[in-house]
């Protein structure tokens, strides 16, 4: 959540990070009690070098889609279907090891580019030069939740600050009647780690994810009781207001009790804010479509790529869609499972990509489109596809990536990453790197040293440039 | 300078902008910021253990020391210092050190201080300030006495006259009441209390105050939870998703408060903890006395940390990991909470910072090991015991064994009467089917269901019905055996009663039985890649000669190894350095806002330095002295006039000391989470003082939120009573800052934003809690005047000043007019008054 005080956090944050022993001037005199105009500290971002990207929406596919039967084809899987897998491989259930299992997907080259795809994402293949592939993915753990804490917030440990967390943090918002950080919650619950993928960790509790529930009490305590009358309530803040400044006048330099003072404000303001941006009945019938919103297999998600879209363009700085449960996570029936969640998710996805480019909103916006891990190039049981840490394939759209552009290859089989190898933390340090963020310099105290999203000296993390047009 | 200014920054996100910051004096000594400098930016590689080049910047006295004894500093000399020279010619820091070259300013910060003649260098410790022996300064002999009050006083006069400054003058005794109340209590004054309290003319008025408050049971329920936020405490094990359930910690959570409420001495309260059951001598399968119970309860405390290992399923790896975590976890919870000293980076590698070496790590993981050991792992729910002797448990079992016999006994015998009857009973229905189909249905019957035909089986599911006969089936048909399952029926009953209650347990650690099995260092943290075994002990840099930590040698038949013991023994000795100062510093912490070391986590090398260290040995040595007990500790600073002052600002201090961190006045501050729901019931009306007990469940409503429901069981009680599973803290204490627990909290940061302001404006706690705070003051009081008094009295302590008064009959006015028309007008008027007292700051804060 934002507010005025979060940008004195914020601010002082990085005059403290950035600016030496100016920094201890510029701290004091903003420390001084006696300030005592309310704070209009609306600070623009405090980014270390000019930014391509000044939002982000990840898109995210929890469950670990498989990677072999959407963007990375492998005949040699055909080949070999149905034989023992040659040489040693890393299993999460390990008593239930198959033979090589081949996509039943056709692939074909989408786009200018010629990208190849698979034919179950023929909306994503519609975008195909639009966007960056990434095809050599690496993380650390095999785990749903440990995974999901890395592709998050960089380590397998609960407790770190996500992404979004961090960003919001460095960039503060434009909206303050807006959260920065937005979670568009899928309506049949939450994702798997729950609300961990939103947590700000050991940074302020302020600077974490706030979820839009479906229905129509978005955010906790947002609708007005039905009994109090809008004048009832605006007589009731105007009270509130004299009581406060009565107190204040107390403590004449007391910036933070100055901005309780005009969080309740805010929050009359939310009240009307929220639900605007939640109501889509604005949108032309050609948007409506275009995101699958006729459609009963496409409505709810299509719907909440459109509300990812509508909160952007109205400020936030960073917004996670996720989807119930671990869907993508096909432990059996890979395939069928496969078809339907594409079914469901590709033509929203893609549509989030021509939407925002449409409205001239794509430049300034990254859309990244993952999970937390891959799958096994052999079967498990009879149908399925276990866990894989070693290779994973995912996309980026807008906000300084390349358009039309695949990096990075797996082997043969598609079980590891082999070429141009890109780590969690190099996606992390090349994203914060778009925002115009150095990931090394974005630092927080924490166990007793400065700790950071990447880590870098421990992870060797490094933006990988190659991705960046 | 860095690090120095984000711990400050770090306070800031604690206090938020009240907030005290290590203040100005020493952050602005040169010398204090060249060493801050080293720390942030050259430490990583010149670290106090195996330093590069031999040269350890760590502190000024390693610094001394040189690069191999070769000296780096020549004072006054910076073109002759080794350090000045690679620093200006940017070889240091080196390119890869990831962190970019040293800024401009930094660099003339080196240059200034050993152009200064490096001051600090020849005179410093050899050791860091927090790893020294707790001393006894003498107080300070001030030449003005005046309005001082204990010791206290002395050290914080003293060191606001050398900065031109004094102590504020005391508050008004109604503030002072309700500072004390909530501070001690998290509850608001009565106006009963309040009353009390003015009554009191005896000059110890104010002291008697506060000792009502400190043996109030209500002391324990608030300090109690600032100990389970340090330890971890959660009533689930966490780690994966299913964060299930831990039943039994709740008896934890009322330990601990029995404890502080007894003022237990804090020193054998962490002994308890750590090793209770080597206190009590508990032998595995052995006797759990009433005597014993407590000791036991209390090692619940190692059992906090995140424990997934009741779901694991992945594989070996996986599975290894999972149970190391748990380890990891305790450690990091007692090294953090107990002595204020990251050790986790140690895990992987040697600590940058501080002194602990890689081995050192493992040697602690070893004196938990034999209670936590891979390759004999019990899961969470396995680590229980029953209460009760031997004896007891076995009578108790014989017990149980009788009565389920006696039972089996009567169902069997009515079984034995029913078996023919439901045969007759078969065949009078079988009577009423047609011949043809009889007789295919009874051939049917009689074959074993392995030879049967499917024509048989599906012949036999047609009439699944007629077939099945249940008991009332029969009770139906025949009346003797309804008459007869009537009488079982009760004396099964009679038997049930005879069942003994099912013994109570305990959620313990205690070391697994046997031999223990060497511990390992492991490569890099790497828990597949063991190297040599290590024995356990702990940090050479926290022993001094005094109190080193000896390893308990095996003894077969041993039922503990009393590895903890000795741990226990080591932590709590007067001459650990740390033990006393964290806790003295957090104590301080929560009275005042800000420690007197401002990272209340983190007083190792990396923390930042004491704003009053002599005033901090002086509290611990004598709370030391004086048997390590809590309450006299918060007698004592509660006494103080620097505890007494006003809170209002004087022009002044801000201008010289605009974050308070010299004490010129008491700095105001929010009420915290649990503080803020409590005093809502407590001013309405309803608190539920009902103490200890299991948890009362929250529920997460199908928006989202995590609520008690009103109608709940204990939906009233105190917060530290609800369930805390990780997963779903209460939504309206998630929302004020309450922490959530991941593997402990030290400090909690405080927070500013609207989705609070909606809360106090529209929650159903908010709402519910007006109406009943709005029938409190009509049932209580009759005229509109007295109304508003009780009112302001119950929610801020004190009766509404004028213009708070008129601004409040101006605002029942308007209501009224605006209610005219609804048949309960008045009633609206006063819940909308009520919402607004328990939303405005005058409530929120403490003054």
């Amino acid at each position: 959540m934002t507010r005025q005080l979060d940008f004195a956090l914020n601010r002082r944050a990085f005059l403290a990070h950035y600016a030496g022993s100016l920094g201890g001037l510029a701290l004091a005199s903003l420390m001084q009690d006696n300030a005592s105009a309310a704070p209009t500290l609306n600070i623009p971002s405090g980014t270390h070098f000019t930014p391509k990207a000044k939002s982000v929406i990840c898109l995210f596919q929890h469950g670990g889609p498989s990677q072999m039967d959407l963007f990375d084809p492998k005949p040699m899987l055909t080949k070999h279907q149905g034989k023992p897998y040659e040489g040693e491989l890393e299993t999460h259930f390990h008593t239930q090891k198959g033979n090589v299992l081949a996509s039943p997907f056709k692939f074909s080259p989408a786009g200018a580019c010629g990208m190849e795809l698979s034919e179950i994402l023929p909306h994503t293949a519609g975008i195909a030069d639009e966007i960056t592939l990434v095809r050599s993915m690496k993380t650390d753990s095999v785990d749903h939740e440990a995974a999901l804490r890395l592709i998050h917030t960089g380590k397998i440990f609960a407790g770190r600050p996500v992404l979004g967390s961090w960003v919001v943090y460095a960039l503060g918002t434009e909206r303050q009647d807006l959260p920065a950080y937005v979670v568009l919650g899928d309506p049949g619950g939450l994702p798997v780690d729950g609300t961990k993928n939103w947590s700000s960790g050991f940074l302020p509790a302020a600077y974490q994810g706030t979820v839009f529930r479906s229905g129509d009490n978005p955010v906790a305590n947002l609708r007005q009781p039905a009994d109090i009358s809008a004048t009832a309530r605006t007589s009731q803040l105007d009270f509130l207001q004299k009581l406060n400044t009565i107190h204040q006048a107390r403590y004449p330099s007391n910036t933070e009790l100055a901005a309780r003072l005009s969080q309740y404000e805010l929050a009359a303001q939310m009240q009307t804010s929220v639900p605007d941006i939640l109501d889509i009945s604005g949108e032309s019938a050609e948007t409506r479509a275009l995101y699958g919103l006729d459609s009963p297999k496409t409505e709810e998600y299509g719907r909440r790529c459109l509300l990812a879209r509508r909160l952007v363009e109205n400020g936030v700085r960073f917004v996670q869609v996720f989807l119930s449960g671990q869907p993508w996570d096909t432990h059996s029936n890979n395939a069928g499972n496969l078809r339907d969640l594409c079914a469901r998710a590709d033509q929203p996805s893609a549509a989030l990509v021509t939407d925002l480019k449409h409205r001239g909103l794509l430049d300034s916006t990254i859309v990244l489109w993952t999970g937390e891990f891959g799958r096994l190039p052999i079967s498990q049981q009879a149908d399925g596809r276990d866990h894989n840490r070693h290779a994973f394939s995912l996309w980026l759209a807008g906000g300084g990536f390349k358009r039309g552009y695949v990096h990075g290859a797996t082997d043969d089989f598609g079980y590891a990453s082999i070429e141009n190898i890109v780590t969690i933390h190099d996606l992390q340090a090349t994203l914060l790197h778009s925002l115009g963020l150095d990931h090394r310099r974005l630092t927080f105290p924490n166990d007793g040293r400065q700790d950071s999203l990447t880590d870098a000296e421990v992870t060797r993390a490094r933006v990988i440039h190659d991705l960046l047009a | 300078m860095r690090d120095l200014m984000l711990s400050r920054f770090r306070t800031l996100g604690c206090l938020a902008l009240i907030g005290t910051f290590s203040l100005a004096a020493s952050a602005d000594d040169p010398a204090h910021r060249v060493t801050d400098l080293f720390k942030t930016r050259c430490v990583k590689c010149h670290g106090p253990v195996e330093p590069k080049g031999e040269l350890d910047l760590s502190s000024f006295a390693a610094m001394a020391k040189g690069a191999a004894g070769e000296p780096v500093v020549v004072p006054e000399k910076a073109e002759e210092s080794t350090l000045w020279i690679r620093v200006q010619e940017g070889t240091m820091p080196p390119e890869d050190s990831g962190d970019g070259p040293l800024a401009d300013d930094e660099k003339q910060l080196i240059a200034d201080w050993i152009k200064a003649g490096a001051p600090g260098l020849t005179d410093s410790d050899a050791v860091h300030w927090a790893f020294q022996p707790v001393t006894s300064p003498a107080v300070p002999a001030l030449t003005d006495g005046a309005g001082l009050r204990n010791e206290i006083d002395h050290f914080i006069q003293q060191r606001l006259q050398a900065a031109d400054l004094s102590l504020s003058p005391e508050a008004d005794r109604v503030t002072l009441i309700r500072r004390v109340a909530l501070d001690v209590t998290g509850l608001p004054p009565t106006p009963k209390e309040i009353a009390t309290y003015l009554a009191d003319s005896s000059p110890d008025a104010y002291e008697r105050m506060v000792d009502r408050y400190l043996a109030s049971p209500r002391y324990g329920e608030r300090w109690g939870k600032y100990w389970l936020d340090a330890a971890g405490y959660a009533d689930s094990n966490g780690y994966f998703n299913a964060d299930s359930a831990r039943p039994l910690a709740y008896r934890y959570r009322d330990y601990v408060i029995r404890s502080l409420n007894a003022d237990k001495p804090i020193d054998q309260f962490v002994r308890e903890q750590l090793a209770g059951d080597e206190i009590a001598g508990y032998v595995p399968g052995g006797d759990v006395t009433p005597e014993m119970v407590e000791l036991l309860t209390a090692t619940h405390y190692l059992r906090n940390s995140q424990d997934g290992t009741g779901e694991s399923d992945g594989n070996p790896d996986e599975r290894l990991i999972d149970k190391m975590t748990v380890v990891e976890g305790a450690l990091q919870i007692t090294m953090t909470g107990l002595l204020g000293i990251t050790v986790q980076c140690a895990r992987c590698h040697s600590h940058k910072f501080e002194p602990i070496r890689h081995d050192e790590y493992y040697k602690l993981q070893a004196i938990l090991s034999p209670a936590y050991c891979p390759d004999r792992w019990s899961k969470p729910n396995e680590r229980r015991v029953q209460i009760g002797t031997r004896d007891e448990r076995a009578t108790h079992e014989h017990k149980v064994a009788q009565v389920n016999a006696q039972i089996t006994a009567l169902k069997n015998s009515l079984e034995a009467v029913a078996t023919p009857l439901r045969d007759q009973l078969r065949e009078e229905r079988l009577a009423k089917l047609d011949v043809p189909e009889r007789t295919r249905l009874q051939a049917a019957l009689a074959t074993a269901d392995k030879d049967r035909t499917e024509e048989q089986k599906t012949l036999i599911e047609k009439h699944k019905q007629l077939l099945e006969i249940s008991e009332d089936d029969i009770a139906e048909r025949f009346g003797d055996f309804a008459a007869l399952r009537t009488q079982i029926e009760s004396s099964i009953a009679e038997r049930e009663k005879e069942r003994p209650a099912p013994l109570e347990e305990i959620s313990v650690l205690v070391d697994m039985p046997g031999e223990p099995i060497p511990h390992h260092r492991f490569e890099r943290g790497n828990y597949k890649d063991p190297a040599e075994v290590v024995e356990p002990g702990v940090p050479a840099a926290l022993c001094p000669s005094s109190n080193e930590y000896v390893s308990p040698e095996w003894k077969v038949d041993q039922p503990s190894t009393g590895r903890r013991l000795e741990f226990a023994r080591w932590v709590t000795s007067p001459d650990n350095p740390l033990f006393g100062r964290v806790f003295v510093n957090r104590v301080w912490r929560d009275h005042f806002g800000t420690g007197i070391v401002a990272t209340t986590e983190n007083l190792g090398v990396s923390g930042a330095r004491p704003s009053h260290p002599e005033l901090l040995d002086y509290l611990v040595s004598t709370f030391i002295r004086e048997g390590y007990s809590a309450k006299a500790l918060h007698r004592w600073i509660l006494s103080s006039a620097t505890y007494r002052q006003r809170s209002t600002p004087e022009p002044a201090g801000l201008e010289k000391d605009p974050e308070n961190r010299l004490l010129w006045r008491f700095s105001p501050r929010r009420l915290d989470a649990e503080a803020i729901r409590d005093s809502m019931l407590a001013v309405s009306g309803v608190l539920d003082t009902t103490m200890f007990g299991p948890a009362v469940p929250v529920s997460r409503t199908g928006e989202g939120s995590v609520i008690v429901p009103e109608d709940a069981a204990g939906a009233h009680r105190r917060s530290i009573y609800l369930l805390q599973r990780r997963t779903e803290g209460l939504t309206m204490l998630e929302l004020f800052d309450a922490p959530v627990i991941v593997t402990n909290c030290t400090a909690r940061t405080s927070s500013t934003v609207p989705l609070q302001s909606l809360a106090l404006l529209n929650s159903e706690f908010a709402l519910d809690r007006a109406r009943e705070f709005s029938h409190r003051l009509r049932s209580e009081e009759d005229t509109t005047e007295s109304r508003v008094t009780l009112g302001f009295l119950l929610a801020v302590g004190r009766a509404p000043f004028p213009a708070e008064r008129h601004a409040t009959i101006e605002f029942l006015q308007t209501q009224r007019k605006l209610y005219a028309e609804k048949s309960n007008a008045e009633e609206l008027c006063w819940n909308d008054l009520c919402q607004m007292l328990m939303a405005s700051n005058a409530f929120l804060y403490v003054e």
